[in-house]
């Protein structure tokens, strides 16, 4: 490990792969500080572009974004007290707060420095747990890995925020779709209509693209703009120092958030949301939070960006995305030939390693440009929809095109985006269906395997131990669910 | 649109998908065993779940929450069109001219009116995607009747 960990850190000081972590860190950022557009869909649109890219250059530029898009949420939040993602909307509670009363500068130092901590200790974590894990991961057979994509899709319970029946339909819908095209074990050709270029299956990143950036821009149609002006006169916002006392608040948060970005579907949204509340349950003056308490903003952003290194454990060594944008990221790993699991760290082990490290360059990348360049970011916000729409679909579509250099996958995106758009309308989970059409091919060929091995017997799913903890912890993520049920059920 | 009738319907919807691929997965050949049992496996998983949805909202109260499809029909329907016809235009005028007359059109369709910022944002962005995707990642992009 310690020759990999040796070769991954020598590869990182190529110039390439240097400016490929600084551009993705402020690509990153500024799609992340854009209320309505997300990390999920700047790792999207940036996977086509990667496509071409040397391995260790185009996954840490995907580390970039991740971790740049993730802390710019707390720009907007701060600034224009609009979240730029879902996970920097607990930043907002004391960010905004801090705006109005001149402390913006204070509050994005605090931010800034919160995230980069957070940053770290994740990704400590997931230099020290992941290859444990992808050792354990090396006695699962088809059983279990089915078991495991089922586990993801209960994972949608805590992944969804609106009617849990309907994400985990949504999961199902995404699985029906991975469905399209040859069989894996038999090579049957099923639901296509005679299409012959639906016969190898939908593609991945048309249908990514589609659900996560072409609805997206249709949502941008309701406004002209996202926001008006800033909320603060991004001159008077010159670096400033942070309060001290904060550093116990933000350790914890960059604890929960790796705990909790390590657990399936419980994304960056749970864990800045936690990790919050607890700050403000241990604080002394729990009465100032959601004044402009310098410690809800480090509580918030340590633990969103905490989440990032956590999970990537359960993407890299078992092939189960945790969240969005890990879904986004494990389509760029297999687009470069890398099928996360235990090979991972063994026979690519340069390269994962290459990965891992160099989202520590990224934290001090968003660390060095959060300082100094946040308020010039935050104006991106205030560009006009009547340029972004084009822009975003224009960049949309020769993403889906190059991929395969294929028309129909621009048109399959553009199915995906208007069909994605109602459904959200309807209250389904986009970034369900995308778990489920990632899950699909691992669910579909673990269960024929499965099957294969017992002669046709499902008992094969509940004989053998590991199978039994995966059940275990199913029903564990299914019994909130249950619970929640039954209190929303009207007396 | 009230929400219980929508999700009323797409438990319908649900029930009726799962209802199409069982029967499908019996046309299947008898080579195609694991295909078959897939199928019946997902159809099966979603009729629970749409029977479960439409059991939630069969006895519940409507809360009056009505589903708002569109909120601004011009920009949707505009935007909509104009992506359709931008996607047909690939093939027949190529990816530059299609996309700079898409960004300069819709642009200007959605109200952004300030020429000289349209031209330099779609140049911009054009040229963005020419260094990236034609010259650094050799993506042969559509040309269109200009040809090779």
């Amino acid at each position: 490990m310690i020759d990999m960990l040796l070769s991954a850190a020598s590869s990182l000081a190529r110039p390439e792969v240097l400016l490929s972590v600084l551009g993705g860190t402020a690509g990153g950022m500024v799609i992340g500080a854009i209320p309505g557009l997300t990390a999920t869909m700047a790792v999207a649109l940036l996977i086509p572009v990667t496509f071409g890219m040397d391995p260790v250059v185009g996954l840490a530029m995907m580390g970039g974004v991740y971790s740049g898009g993730m802390y710019g949420g707390a720009i907007s939040s701060i600034l224009l007290s609009t979240p730029g993602t879902p996970a920097a909307a607990a930043t907002a509670f004391d960010g905004y707060p801090m705006t109005r009363q001149g402390k913006g500068g204070v509050a994005i130092a605090v931010a800034t420095i919160g995230s980069f901590w957070g940053g770290i200790i994740s990704t400590f974590a997931l230099l020290s747990l992941a290859p444990v894990l992808a050792n354990f991961a090396l006695r699962f057979g088809p059983p279990e890995y089915f078991l495991l994509s089922l586990l993801g899709l209960a994972s949608i319970v805590t992944l969804t925020s609106g009617n849990l029946l309907k994400g985990l339909i949504s999961g199902v819908i995404g699985l029906i779709i991975a469905s399209i095209g040859m069989d894996p074990i038999d090579g049957f050709i099923r639901f296509t209509g005679g299409i012959v270029d639906l016969f190898e299956g939908v593609s991945f990143m048309p249908a990514l693209i589609g659900l996560f950036s072409v609805s997206q821009v249709l949502e941008l149609t309701a406004e002209s703009h996202i926001v008006q002006e800033l909320g603060a006169d991004p001159e008077s916002l010159k670096r400033s120092s942070i309060p001290k006392g904060l550093a116990s608040t933000i350790a914890r948060g960059g604890f929960i958030g790796t705990v909790v970005g390590i657990l399936p579907g419980a994304g960056a949204t749970i864990a800045s949301f936690i990790s919050y509340n607890f700050a403000k349950q241990v604080s002394k003056n729990p009465g100032s939070f959601g004044k402009g308490n310098p410690e809800g903003v480090a509580a918030a952003e340590s633990a969103n960006n905490g989440c990032v290194g956590g999970s990537l454990v359960p993407l890299l060594t078992l092939g189960i995305p945790g969240n969005s944008v890990a879904a986004a990221l494990m389509g760029g790993l297999m687009i470069q030939g890398l099928i996360p699991g235990p090979e991972l760290f063994t026979r690519f082990g340069t390269v994962t390693y290459a990965f891992i490290l160099s989202l520590f360059l990224a934290n001090i990348c968003f660390l060095v440009l959060g300082l100094y360049f946040a308020p010039f970011f935050a104006r991106v916000a205030t560009v006009p929809n009547s340029i972004l729409i084009p822009s975003i679909t224009i960049l949309s579509v020769i993403g889906s095109y190059a991929i395969n250099n294929s028309i129909f996958d621009v048109w399959l995106m553009l199915g995906f985006g208007i069909g994605g758009y109602f459904l959200h309308r309807a209250g389904f989970s986009l970034g369900a269906v995308v778990l489920g059409l990632i899950l699909g091919p691992i669910a579909e060929l673990g269960f024929g395997q499965s099957l294969i091995i017992s002669h046709g017997s499902p008992m094969i799913f509940f004989e053998r131990p590991i199978c039994l903890v995966l059940w275990g912890l199913i029903l564990l993520l299914l019994l909130p669910a249950f619970k929640k049920k039954k209190k929303d059920v009207p007396v | 649109m009230n929400r219980k009738f929508l999700n009323i319907l797409c438990a319908a919807a649900g029930l009726v998908l799962a209802a199409a691929m069982f029967f499908s997965a019996g046309t299947f050949p008898d080579r195609a065993e694991a295909a078959t049992r897939y199928v019946v496996f997902l159809s099966g998983l979603l009729a629970c779940l749409s029977l479960a949805l439409m059991a939630q909202f069969a006895f519940k109260d409507s809360d009056g929450e009505t589903i708002r499809w569109v909120v601004n029909r011009r920009t949707f329907l505009f935007t909509v069109v104009a992506s359709v016809l931008f996607v047909l235009l690939l093939n027949l005028v190529g990816f530059f001219p299609a996309s700079g007359f898409y960004m300069f059109v819709l642009g200007w369709i959605l109200g952004f009116r300030d020429k000289t910022w349209l031209l330099i944002g779609t140049l911009g962005l054009l040229g963005f995607v020419y260094i990236v995707f034609v010259r650094f990642l050799a993506v042969p992009v559509p040309s269109g009747f200009w040809g090779a």
